[in-house]
């Protein structure tokens, strides 16, 4: 788990990426470290790349732990597992959301309006719709045994998903956002990575951050949950 | 009118993200600390 030390040091180090994000100058031809470059089309919003790019991240990671823990209780039947799972699968979708609204933000000003229906924005939506339906089977069914079974189940399936929807269909596909087929130029740095090294050091720092901020959320809801069952199961 | 205003200044475009992931991350903060609150009060 997370030592007092180390909360200190992450709420720092994202203080430090929020900061530097916005406080480190764009110019056309960079001559300084501290100077990000001024790509056209992209300018200030460019700085968007720090602050929304992570949370599509963050979703994948959480995606992904919830996938680990529904094998592992479909194995186990332990309900720490399941609980384990439930926790990622929110959080993931409440980052879902968050970048599927600063995209949809950005869109306005790069694309002309809030929602384009191009492959990356419809397949987020498609993914947000997965996970809604998780959510949706788990208040359906009572029995806990057979709800956590089966929404282990489909946590396996939905998660299996994500990578197609978060990297192969938007890739596969013609369409706005940087890293799209037939996307050749330099338009894509994230996709390819393709920035210069003080800006790729901030990205980078940007999303370990996000990730172990995902991490600390993940443990306090992971214990929350933990405690209510214990509690649940010590009225019966 | 607004729109205007966020395309000469493009540095709030930016604000504005930051903005929306942080009312996002509050909002979960908030909520997870009303549940926690509940648990306690049937707990007591």
């Amino acid at each position: 788990m997370f030592s007092p030390l180390s909360k200190i040091i992450l709420s720092v180090w994202i203080t430090v990426v929020l900061i530097l994000g916005f406080a480190m100058p764009m110019v056309p031809v960079p001559q300084h470290w501290y100077e990000l470059p001024l790509i056209p089309g992209l300018e200030e919003k460019a700085r968007n790349i720090i602050f929304h790019v992570p949370m599509a991240w963050t979703t994948m990671v959480a995606f992904a732990v919830s996938v680990v823990f529904s094998i592992r209780y479909l194995k186990t039947k332990n309900y720490v597992d399941e609980i384990r799972t439930v926790a990622a699968a929110g959080l993931g979708t409440m980052f879902c959301i968050l970048a599927t609204l600063t995209g949809s933000l950005w869109a306005k000003f790069n694309w002309g309006s809030f929602w384009n229906w191009d492959p990356r924005e419809t397949s987020i939506f498609i993914l947000l719709l997965i996970y809604s339906a998780y959510f949706a089977l788990r208040s359906a069914i009572d029995n806990e045994e057979k709800k956590a079974t089966l929404s282990s189940a489909y946590a396996i399936i939905a998660g299996a998903t994500t990578p197609f929807f978060i990297f192969v269909m938007p890739r596969v596909m013609k369409g706005l956002h940087p890293g799209s087929k037939g996307d050749e130029m330099g338009s894509a740095p994230v996709a390819q990575l393709h920035m210069p090294p003080n800006m790729l050091i901030l990205f980078l720092a940007s999303i370990f951050g996000f990730t172990m901020f995902f991490y600390w959320i993940y443990n306090l809801k992971v214990r929350s949950l933990l405690l209510e069952h214990t509690h649940q199961a010590s009225r019966h | 009118m607004i729109m205007d205003f966020f395309e000469k200044n493009q540095l709030y475009i930016a604000m504005l993200v930051v903005l929306i992931n942080w009312s996002g991350i509050l909002f979960y903060l908030f909520r997870l600390d009303s549940k926690i609150s509940k648990l306690e009060k049937s707990m007591r």
